[in-house]
């Protein structure tokens, strides 16, 4: 994990999330987590496209995930309708956007592939090994966890070029 | 909730929204109607955007920067390849300067970053098509 990621990342995340939900973001936990964390109800993840081992996963359950669509869309569902369920996509992509932003603005360079909602054993294998900054946030909407696996590919030649596009 | 723009501000207008989220698609949908325009289209890959704004020729098209097939910013290249004139504004979650700047330098009329108000929306939208949307952020 880069831990130079970690402060703008959260700064962006925290940032955005307040203007999504329209209320006030305290930050809980962070921690270095595997796989077997991603274990909520709703899950959406968002690769990297130049970076395909990496990604941002953001989790919740189904009662946040409700209170979320409400606040987006203006109306109370009993169950995720399609367009709830692209909402939801679509908030993730957007924590994910201006993280990334935030990021590249150091001088990084991750492009975001559309997001995807999917199990959480599917993405949970997907990410299998990797190791995961997990950000507890805590909102009027419920609490959302969003999940960092950046930096980590395996090549070291893309390490480098990274590291000194940063200094 | 934040009002949107009060409606028929300007003259009438034709827009291409491209975006793969049908929440977003409708978001600004709402906007642009409130404004008086009309959708007359609405693209879900950066090739959907290209083929409708050729058949279309919409007098604004609102695009997103990550899509499936084609990216944004691609899809406008090509649109004002095909185009000079057309009014392109990038809607997106991706707002980093050297993003922005390669939009802009590239023809766009103006970039909007999400989460964006739907009052500032509406006034980047009503500049852009009153024709004094000048490349700002």
């Amino acid at each position: 994990m880069r831990f130079d990621f970690i402060e703008p990342f959260i700064l962006s995340t925290l940032g955005v999330l307040g203007k999504l939900v329209s209320c006030e973001v305290t930050q809980g936990a962070i921690s270095l987590v595997n796989d077997k964390a991603i274990s909520e109800d709703i899950t959406i993840i968002i690769n990297m496209e130049n970076y395909p081992r990496n990604g941002i996963i953001v989790c919740m359950n189904h009662e946040t995930a409700r209170n979320i669509n409400e606040t987006m869309n203006g109306e109370s569902l009993d169950t995720l309708t399609p367009l709830g369920r692209d909402a939801l996509a679509e908030f993730a992509n957007i924590i994910a956007g201006n993280a990334v932003s935030a990021l590249n603005e150091l001088g990084f360079d991750f492009r975001v592939s559309p997001p995807c909602i999917d199990s959480p054993a599917s993405i949970a294998h997907k990410v299998s090994g990797c190791e995961i900054m997990q950000v507890m946030l805590h909102t009027a909407c419920g609490q959302i966890t969003v999940n960092a696996i950046l930096g980590e590919d395996g090549n070291e030649e893309m390490q480098q070029q990274t590291y000194s596009h940063c200094r | 909730m934040e009002q949107l723009p009060v409606g028929n501000q300007g003259p009438a207008f034709r827009c291409l929204i491209a975006d793969d989220s049908e929440f977003a698609r409708k978001t600004i949908g709402k906007i642009i109607t409130s404004l008086g325009g009309s959708i007359i289209g609405e693209a879900t890959t950066g090739n959907e955007a290209v083929t409708m704004y050729e058949e279309l020729r919409p007098d604004l098209v609102l695009m997103d920067v990550t899509m499936p097939e084609l990216d944004g910013v691609s899809a406008l290249r090509m649109i004002l390849a095909e185009d000079e004139a057309a009014k392109v504004v990038v809607v997106s979650a991706m707002g980093h300067k050297e993003m922005i700047w390669k939009a802009l330098c590239m023809g766009a009329k103006h970039y909007i970053t999400k989460p964006y108000a739907s009052g500032y929306a509406g006034m980047v939208i009503q500049s852009v098509i009153r024709g004094n949307g000048g490349r700002a952020v």
